[in-house]
């Protein structure tokens, strides 16, 4: 890894964490000040490119993984970047790990559906879902399992709880991250106003809680109300449709809480377009949201660091497809952090993440 | 008056003047010499980095061709066998990564499913170009933003006629390296002062490397605003995203810089050079330096010649001076004793010609000369006062005949000397045998009347003692008087009154 990108980490990590306050795995920094005494316990950066295999020894010199996620975007092709890196360390090593990584281009837990059914027939060592439908996904791994194979579930979303999965690497307080974010904004309205929510794709477990949490933080205040829980199915069009729509009917709205990646993008388009002054907080490293960000229109992005879930995935697939357990080799739940950033870190982040200073 | 400076001041005055004179001269000289070789050197750098820029541009586009070119070349070497399976193909793509060395060659199906060696991804979200419609336009030369700040560059080839697992293969592509291309173009400009560097035309590095003074994350033209005047910037940012070829001087972090850009034709990218001007200026001062030291020495040197020169005509015209002086001296003394002796010469001469000799008082060549004065002085109107006494020795003759001409000669004398008992002895003449003419001026002529009379007394007394007898008249000058002549006959005519009156006094006469 190049003496920029270390540069970039740690510039990354050092913003970051002065600002990180928060629970036990996740950072989330206060706008009032409170960041510098929570950075003595938040060493981490928000997202952490300086990964390198652990000392487990694989058991064969190739493995062939089948990965599955919701839909085509960004915000999976980050995950990815860590996967690639793993990938290339365990060449370096000696051992060659290929796999497929797909997604439709529309969120579809059908459609999952029958690529995992397809993936049954295929040499796969293990098969990875990042689940779009717990409801519909979690009986397929089941059968996935019960037929013998090693299932494990990664990125955003984890199977329904009970579900037979043998590991997941990934955002396991998508809930809390919609908590945080919800609780950001109405300290920013002042604990009063009309707030619409933007979810992301229906049955989508991790925008799903995220949406939950953000709804029962809002709950908490008499003076808020949500006003409209609408899905835009991660895409930025659909969200800028939306958000157009919901400002048309709430004149006096005040806030709005997206739940994934492409959401506050559209969102802010949407803002900017009306010249309306409406408090945003969403998720993730959109260019574009971080944008946003840096010129105020959105109030916090909650980022994730995408590389160690894709970096964590491949070594636990490795791990999973020896036959290994969750135990002391590694976690059943791997958790991996989500951290609130705000306007003054996101010129540092599109550096960290993009390479601009813009 | 104002006092002249010394000769060795005036020596080293015109020492130091010309001095100064050629030391400006070569300063004059040198700063005009490294202004031109400063314009030169500007020309030279303009040239210098348009043809490296347009070079490194050409070569950059060659090198992206050559991609294409092995792509079409790997394409040409698919056999059906080659897409039965996800393991055929990547055996295949292993193969052509070996024998090509390239490690990123990929098919695309209908779905933008993406193959490589290890791996298999949906790449609709990754690449632009496989959703935006431009591989329906032919190649494809298309950037893409990877997560942690590094892009990749995507050269793409639009397929046909391929499937895999029932699916139409539509494009291949290869990753190229960006940086390695731009990294590999300093091949022959290997120094801290020369930076290459690839921006798209809105400004943006295509890769993560910084350039030169501006960070690799720096927007250009934001970079370029905070150094170009509003017009400059104007102009650098409408040739630049205009695709056009140019260059820019810039200060950038105190450091003077020029930057020059050429488009990389076929794509939107700028391949940019940047040059610290220190990198020629300071050859250009180095010699400008070289130049002045050279100056300074020259003039140095000719100020210690001057100055040498100048000190050794004074050490010899001070040695020159002084034998002349020597020299002169003598002279002068010699001339001294010469002049004093012909003076001295000269008045025992006039002594001669201008004394009685008898009595020693001055005589008739004398009183001539002294007349001729006077009347000159008349017609100027300059003389002052003046009375003449005119004196006759009553008795000469008889003294003569009765004692002899010793005695007689010895009578005059005592006239001479009852004379100048009175009167200035310096104003006395002898003008005959036993004539003498007084010329009465300043104190003589203010106590005329009282000196006269003190005379006539003692002359008088003289008649009973039987010693010296004289006549004498007095006649003031006149102012009608324009001649000393005149006033003497009037003078001359009282002395024949008074010489009555002595013989009736009994003094002794010629009869």
């Amino acid at each position: 890894m190049g003496t920029r990108k270390v540069a970039n980490v740690l510039v990354a990590s050092l913003t970051v964490a002065i600002l990180a306050v928060g629970g036990a795995r996740v950072g989330y920094a206060d706008e009032r000040g409170s960041q510098q005494s929570s950075y003595a316990q938040q060493e981490s950066s928000a997202v952490d490119f300086e990964r390198e295999l652990d000392d487990y020894m694989p058991k064969k010199d190739h493995y062939n993984l089948f990965l599955t996620y919701k839909i085509e975007h960004s915000w999976w092709d980050a995950v990815a970047s860590g996967m690639e890196d793993a990938r290339r360390q365990y060449l370096q090593n000696g051992i060659t790990v290929t796999y497929e990584y797909l997604a439709p281009k529309t969120a579809s837990a059908e459609d999952q559906k029958q690529r995992l059914l397809t993936a049954e027939k295929g040499p796969y060592d293990v098969i990875g879902v990042d689940v779009a439908d717990e409801k519909v996904i979690s009986p397929i791994l089941d059968e996935l399992v019960d037929a013998g194979h090693k299932v494990m579930t990664f990125s955003s979303s984890d199977a329904a709880k009970g579900c037979k999965r043998i590991a997941y690497v990934g955002n396991t307080h998508n809930y809390e991250d919609g908590a945080q974010l919800a609780e950001a904004l109405c300290k920013k309205l002042g604990y009063k106003g009309k707030v619409a929510i933007l979810v992301g794709s229906e049955g989508a477990p991790c925008h799903e809680d995220r949406a939950r949490g953000a709804q029962d933080t809002i709950a908490k205040y008499d003076g808020m109300e949500v006003v409209e829980v609408v899905y835009d199915q991660d895409s930025v069009k659909l969200a800028r449709t939306l958000t157009d729509d919901i400002l048309r009917e709430h004149a006096d709205l005040a806030g709005i809480v997206c739940c994934n990646m492409s959401n506050p993008v559209g969102a802010a388009q949407a803002i900017t377009s009306a010249k309306r002054e409406v408090v945003i907080v969403g998720m993730d490293h959109d260019r574009d949201a971080l944008r946003y960000l840096r010129d105020g229109i959105i109030y916090c992005l909650g980022v994730q660091d995408c590389y160690s879930i894709g970096f964590d995935t491949i070594q636990t697939a490795i791990k999973v497809a020896d036959g290994m357990m969750p135990g002391k080799l590694y976690p059943e739940s791997l958790e991996e952090k989500t951290t609130i950033i705000y306007q003054n870190e996101a010129e540092d982040m599109l550096g960290t993440l993009y390479g601009v200073t813009e | 008056m104002q006092k002249k400076p010394s000769f060795p001041t005036q020596i080293i005055i015109g020492a130091l003047l010309v001095t100064t004179i050629i030391g400006a001269a070569s300063i004059w000289v040198t700063s005009g010499a490294i202004s031109t070789t400063n314009k030169a050197a500007n020309k030279v750098t303009e040239f210098y980095l348009r043809e490296l820029a347009g070079r490194r541009s050409q070569m950059v586009q060659a090198a992206i061709n050559e991609e294409f070119e092995e792509m079409e070349r790997v394409l040409e070497l698919v056999e059906p066998a080659d897409l039965v399976s996800q393991d055929t193909l990547r055996s295949f793509l292993g193969k052509t990564e070996t024998a090509y060395g390239s490690d990123e060659f990929a098919f695309v199906d209908e779905d933008d499913v993406v193959y490589t060696r290890y791996t298999t991804y949906s790449g609709g979200s990754r690449y632009g170009f496989l959703s935006d419609g431009t591989l329906d336009e032919g190649k494809v030369i298309s950037t893409t933003d990877i997560y942690g700040a590094s892009k990749r560059v995507c050269l793409a080839v639009p397929i046909s006629g391929l499937t895999f697992l029932d699916k139409g293969l539509k494009a291949c592509f290869v990753e190229v390296n960006i940086e390695e291309i731009v990294q590999g173009l300093d091949f022959d400009a290997k120094d801290a002062n020369t930076s290459f560097c690839m921006y798209y035309q809105n400004g943006e590095n295509l890769t993560s490397l910084d350039f030169g003074s501006i960070g690799a994350g720096q927007n250009l033209y934001e970079a370029m605003h905070a150094t170009l005047g509003e017009g400059e910037w104007d102009e650098f940012s409408k040739s630049f995203a205009g695709g056009k070829q140019g260059g820019v001087e810039f200060s950038y972090n105190g450091v003077r810089q020029t930057l020059y850009y050429a488009p990389v034709p076929d794509t939107n990218w700028v391949l940019t050079v940047l040059v610290a001007d220190n990198l020629i200026q300071d050859q250009v001062r180095s010699v400008g330096s070289e130049m002045v030291a050279r100056s300074s020495v020259l003039i140095i040197v000719t100020g210690l010649t001057l100055l040498a020169f100048f000190v050794a005509i004074i050490i010899r015209t001070r040695k020159q001076s002084a034998a002349l002086l020597e020299i002169e001296r003598k002279n002068t003394h010699d001339a001294g004793e010469r002049a004093q002796r012909s003076e001295r010469e000269l008045g025992e001469v006039k002594q001669i010609a201008y004394k009685d000799a008898l009595t020693g008082a001055k005589n008739k060549h004398a009183y001539s000369e002294r007349e001729i004065d006077l009347d000159m002085q008349i017609r100027e109107g300059t003389v002052g006062e003046l009375a003449v006494v005119v004196c006759d020795l009553n008795g000469l003759k008889f003294v003569n005949d009765t004692y002899g001409h010793k005695a007689g000669d010895e009578y005059i004398r005592s006239a001479y000397k009852l004379i100048c008992g009175l009167f200035e002895h310096d104003s006395v003449y002898r003008i005959g045998g036993d004539e003498f003419v007084i010329l009465m001026q300043g104190s003589d002529y203010e106590h005329r009347d009282r000196l006269l009379g003190e005379f006539n007394r003692r002359v008088e007394k003289n008649i009973a003692r039987g010693e010296v007898v004289i006549a004498a008249g007095m006649a003031e000058r006149e102012p009608e008087d324009e001649l000393l002549q005149a006033t003497f006959r009037r003078a001359d005519e009282r002395m024949y009154y008074r010489k009555a009156q002595l013989k009736k006094m009994g003094a002794k006469t010629r009869e």
